[in-house]
């Protein structure tokens, strides 16, 4: 096991308000360093962070949790100088209403990675001029899939099928894990 | 004269498009003004998929994402699960796991050779490249029982352990291929034809291709030392000594070169992991079969395009284990090296339709990875 430290010039580049809030996680091959923001702070964070050295934008994880109406994104971002140490940058909005800034202006990656959020979660990403369907063009119609409580099966065999399985009637009992989604919308556990 | 600018689609079919994606290309004339990546043809869902599927499924679909460079996609997958388990793979297992790995970035870069000699009709190199490539599916085939995806490398260590004759029989594999990589120095990456072509083609500096977010090769190519087997030290590459191959003027000839000396180092690599891989002990510990523990792991490993990252959260309201991950997400290399990279590319060089699939195939894109 290394040991496993925060990155000390980071921290002096950062808002005082999130100075103490570096935390560093995880094991031999998956160190990183974590640190959960504000949404509307995001925008200053990243380009302080771009300035401390994490040129590296690796991309966004939107997690969905509508238990507590939340979505969660988790900005990773790595650094080419600094033996590719990682940032994941977190923080949470709204379910209901989920917009915030799109960071495209400070890692041009960023754009892309935005329009799959957009199209998956249905994050909504003020000041970006691009947000279509552009993985799911011509492949889907409905919903953001990606959402925990859509059932891409249904709304497929439905839409596409004509709500046939295998030409026979679908009977959701022999669906497994499916039809507890419907009934509950929680997953088979 | 008048000026006419066209709008042309390129691809998915099309001979010069690397495969299951389309470009909407503006031209003027013979130079391309703008380009639009079109991708989705290969959208299969999968991270939806891996919700509903146990742990173990979700690994063996994890290797359809990229059918060229399974492994890599596999061992992403594997990190990102074992930080979720706590554990650490037995020494035999990460010296397996490099041979593996390089084996599978050789055979990616011979397959490469269809994406890049065929644009330049060298279409002998990519039948040369394809018999070498033969001898690596066989060895696949002996190690794990399949030649295209292999689900070799499992949570824990490897699936199967390696046989008595592993040694000998990886040494003659390398030494039947070693030739067949040197005449294709020799017969393509040396012809007047390619240098012609490639060469001050799609030029990318160190600058901007941080910027964009290249890796792998791409950013090699540029100048930028940045491996991550190199930085990380995942697996048995700590054990191992090399120096990562790089370019210096970034375009799209010292890319090529680039993937040539690393087909050359990945030899080197295999045969510096036989001398000192130990051959007795476990192969794998064995994990709970059902169900994960909660908890989040992000695997990042240097594949044969780039930088290749899983980000597998395990999380539930009730606070137990559960049998299929919450959300699990992948990254691709192939992301930037298509959006950014090419845009950028094409709007400050001046780049001929009889260009574009020469620089696209130097990028060595796998469409599947952004569409999943």
């Amino acid at each position: 096991m290394t040991t496993i430290s925060v990155d000390e010039k980071l921290i002096e580049k950062l808002p005082e308000k999130y100075r103490g809030k570096v935390v560093a996680t995880g094991t031999d091959t998956g160190t990183r360093q974590e640190l959960f923001i504000e949404p509307n702070d995001l925008c200053g964070v990243v380009r302080t962070v771009k300035d401390a050295g994490y040129d590296h934008f690796l991309g966004i994880t939107v997690i969905d949790y509508p238990d507590k109406n939340i979505f969660e994104l988790v900005y990773l971002i790595s650094s080419i100088n600094k033996n590719s140490r990682l940032l994941a940058i977190r923080t949470q909005i709204p379910r209901d209403k989920p917009e915030i800034d799109s960071i495209h202006l400070v890692y041009p990656l960023a754009y892309y990675q935005e329009i799959e959020a957009y199209e998956f979660f249905g994050v909504k990403f003020r000041r970006h001029d691009g947000l279509r369907k552009f993985i799911l063009e011509d492949n889907w119609e409905g919903p953001p899939p990606l959402r925990k409580d859509i059932d891409t099966r249904k709304i497929v065999l439905e839409l596409y099928y004509g709500g046939k399985r295998y030409e026979r009637p679908i009977q959701w009992r022999s669906l497994g894990g499916y039809s507890k989604v419907k009934e509950t919308g929680e997953k088979n556990e | 004269m008048s000026k006419r600018i066209t709008t042309v689609y390129l691809g998915p079919q099309h001979p010069g498009a690397p495969g299951n994606v389309g470009f909407k290309i503006l031209l003027d004339g013979e130079r391309v003004l703008d380009i639009d990546l079109i991708p989705g043809y290969l959208h299969r869902g999968f991270e939806k998929m891996m919700e509903y599927r146990r742990w173990d499924m979700d690994l063996v679909m994890s290797a359809r994402i990229c059918v060229e460079d399974p492994d890599h996609v596999e061992l992403t997958y594997t990190h990102a699960m074992e930080q979720i388990f706590g554990i650490e793979p037995p020494e035999k297992a990460q010296y397996i796991r490099v041979i593996v790995a390089e084996f599978s970035r050789l055979a990616n870069h011979l397959l490469w050779m269809m994406h890049f000699a065929g644009p330049i009709a060298a279409r002998y190199a990519l039948s040369w490249a394809i018999a070498a490539r033969e001898e690596i599916l066989k060895w696949f085939d002996y190690i794990a029982g399949h030649r295209i995806y292999h689900h070799y490398i499992f949570p824990g260590g490897v699936r199967w352990d390696i046989p008595s004759d592993f040694k000998e029989k990886t040494l003659k594999v390398l030494k039947i291929i070693k030739p067949l990589i040197k005449d294709l120095e020799e017969g393509f990456f040396k012809h007047p034809v390619f240098i012609k072509r490639a060469r001050d083609m799609g030029r990318l500096k160190p600058r901007e291709a941080i910027e964009l977010g290249a890796t792998g090769p791409v950013l090699r190519g540029s100048g930028v030392a940045y491996d991550l087997r190199k930085t990380l030290k995942y697996d048995a590459y700590k054990y191992l000594e090399y120096e990562p191959p790089k370019g210096d003027y970034g375009d799209s000839y010292d890319r090529a070169i680039v993937r040539l000396k690393e087909m050359y180092l990945s030899i080197d690599l295999i045969k510096q992991a036989l001398e000192k891989m130990p051959y007795q002990g476990p192969y794998r510990w064995r994990i709970p079969p059902v169900t994960i523990p909660l908890g989040e792991g992000i695997g990042r490993v240097e594949s044969a395009r780039g930088e290749f990252v899983a980000h597998i959260i395990n999380y539930s309201s009730k606070s137990k284990r559960t049998q299929t991950p919450y959300r699990i997400k992948f990254r691709g290399p192939t992301w930037p090296h298509l959006t950014t990279v090419l845009k950028h590319i094409i709007t400050n060089e001046e780049i001929t339709v009889a260009d574009l699939p020469v620089l696209i195939g130097s990028f060595d894109a796998c469409p599947p990875d952004i569409d999943r």
